[in-house]
């Protein structure tokens, strides 16, 4: 009764929460990428999804639904991060749901920790969900050039944090062509 | 970033057999890729969250009438008396608490025990301070579980008696001091002689876990747990010094000199009898009254400032 009436009431509740059904992995992704929680990322994505149903009468255009929820989570996960400003758990070799990590994603999650939120909000957009950096930059509502500076940032860093070793290694090995007769 | 143009591709390609910093930085950028667009699995339960948040009343009603032409309007006739009407109404309630909101703060605590003794046997797990360890706590028979670490302990759910181990890795095992280590094996030994003799689960924290006698991996163990209907949630820290037990919080109602709410109704602010300038916050879900979060704080400098949150999570569904 109570779903008749909120269809009733607005038209494609129902069209919406199936489509939370079906891309609720996605976004699930998204925010533990961001966050580094399992427990986190699903209270941030039933928050969100929680509030896009309340407010799925704002959705003008539906080819626009997934964007318009990127931004939803984002800003659920904005909202996390400032209600609980303390360190969030590390990531360990199994979580709860009994998923085996492998070390190099404990360190990618780590390494991860590490970053600014500007920096992870633009790297997971653009390098884990594959959106364009116009796509990124508008939902996070920064410059293109911005965004391009945050990822590359963020790359860096993580280069630097998971390979530290690298680097060098390359230094040695450019040295070494440029000695060759 | 890779241009698809073909002459360029096969410039790009001739390079990166060349350079060997270039071809890492490819390299790397494929494995991160992958690792970042990982699938993972919204977990069931998480839909069914969605389904009752969405069901209930939408809280910020009176925000979209605000943005009605009409709610613009009043908006602005009302809001500067509303403002100063509530900053007088908060300044009175933070300077003094009333008999009346004292009481209806402890009703509120009696109704957070009370939604607590409902869920006896459930486990709750999980904590989160800025120490970054892994806690958990434990509910059994009404009573929260003062759990140490290393000490094994059991308890009844339904005809099946549990039986958790805090054993450790055999690695890690080894690194500890001999008395420590001999204490540790002795635990590890009496859950695993608990397990073989039927009676009941056994886990450890450790990679190899022992459930119903059978020594099994933990992923495989969290999928025997879960398929007997008890949603076991193990955690293990990195270096496999394994899990530690931790309970810090009393709901005894006579341990708290003062009793009141926080920021709103659903928080409560409870003052400990023993302690000097410590108190604790506990929000409460306002569906169910279970805690949430707990917030241990101390004075300092005249504010209140969050030494450490646990964070609470009710594994088993409502009734």
């Amino acid at each position: 009764m109570k779903e008749k009436r909120l269809d009733r009431e607005s038209g494609g509740f129902l069209e919406l929460e199936s489509e939370l059904a079906r891309e609720g992995n996605r976004f699930f992704r998204f925010a533990y990428r961001l966050c580094g929680s399992r427990e986190d990322a699903e209270d941030i994505v039933v928050a969100a999804f929680v509030a896009a149903c309340q407010n799925h009468h704002r959705l003008r255009d539906t080819e626009a639904s997934i964007q318009w929820l990127y931004r939803i989570v984002l800003n659920q996960w904005r909202m996390h991060r400032r209600r609980h400003s303390l360190p969030s758990l590390p990531l360990t070799e199994m979580d709860e749901t009994g998923v085996q990590f492998s070390t190099d994603h404990i360190a990618l999650a780590q390494a991860m920790e590490r970053l600014s939120p500007k920096q992870r909000e633009a790297l997971v957009l653009v390098k884990g969900e594959g959106l364009t950096l116009k796509e990124a930059a508008g939902l996070l509502r920064r410059p293109v050039g911005t965004v391009a500076s945050h990822v590359t940032q963020a790359l860096g860093l993580l280069r630097k944090e998971l390979y530290p070793s690298a680097d060098a290694e390359v230094g040695r090995e450019v040295r070494l062509k440029h000695e060759l007769p | 970033m890779i241009s698809t143009g073909r002459v360029e591709r096969q410039a790009l390609v001739e390079h990166l057999s060349t350079c060997a910093e270039c071809r890492q930085k490819v390299e790397f950028d494929q494995w991160l890729g992958n690792a970042l667009g990982q699938e993972l699995t919204l977990p069931p339960q998480a839909m069914q969250r969605v389904r009752e948040g969405a069901a209930m009343p939408r809280p910020n009603g009176f925000l979209s009438f605000l943005s009605t032409p009409q709610g613009a309007k009043t908006m602005k006739k009302t809001f500067l008396t509303s403002a100063a009407a509530a900053a007088l109404i908060l300044g009175i309630s933070a300077l003094l608490t009333s008999p009346a909101e004292a009481s209806s703060a402890k009703a509120k605590f009696a109704a957070m025990k009370k939604a607590l003794s409902s869920r006896q046997g459930v486990k709750i797990q999980l904590s989160n301070d800025g120490g970054g360890a892994t806690k958990t706590v434990v509910y059994i028979n009404g009573q929260l579980m003062d759990v140490k670490d290393g000490v094994p302990f059991e308890y009844q759910d339904g005809n099946k008696k549990i039986v958790i181990s805090t054993a450790t890795s055999k690695e890690a095992l080894d690194k500890l001091p001999p008395e420590q280590r001999a204490e540790m094996q002795r635990l590890i030994d009496e859950a695993i002689k608990q397990a073989k003799a039927g009676n009941g689960t056994a886990t450890t924290v450790s990679k190899k876990v022992i459930v119903n006698g059978k020594e099994v991996t933990g992923e495989e163990a969290a999928r025997i747990l879960k398929s007997t209907g008890f949603n076991m949630q193990t955690k293990t820290s990195k270096d496999g010094t394994g899990l530690e037990l931790e309970l810090n919080f009393d709901f005894n109602e006579g341990s708290y000199s003062a009793m009141k709410f926080g920021s709103n109704e659903n928080t409560l602010l409870l003052t400990p009898r023993k302690g000097l300038n410590t108190r604790y916050s506990v929000v409460l879900d306002p569906r169910t009254n279970l805690p949430s979060t707990l917030t241990l704080q101390k004075a300092s400098a005249g504010k209140w400032k969050d030494v450490k949150v646990s964070r609470f999570r009710f594994s088993i569904p409502l009734k």
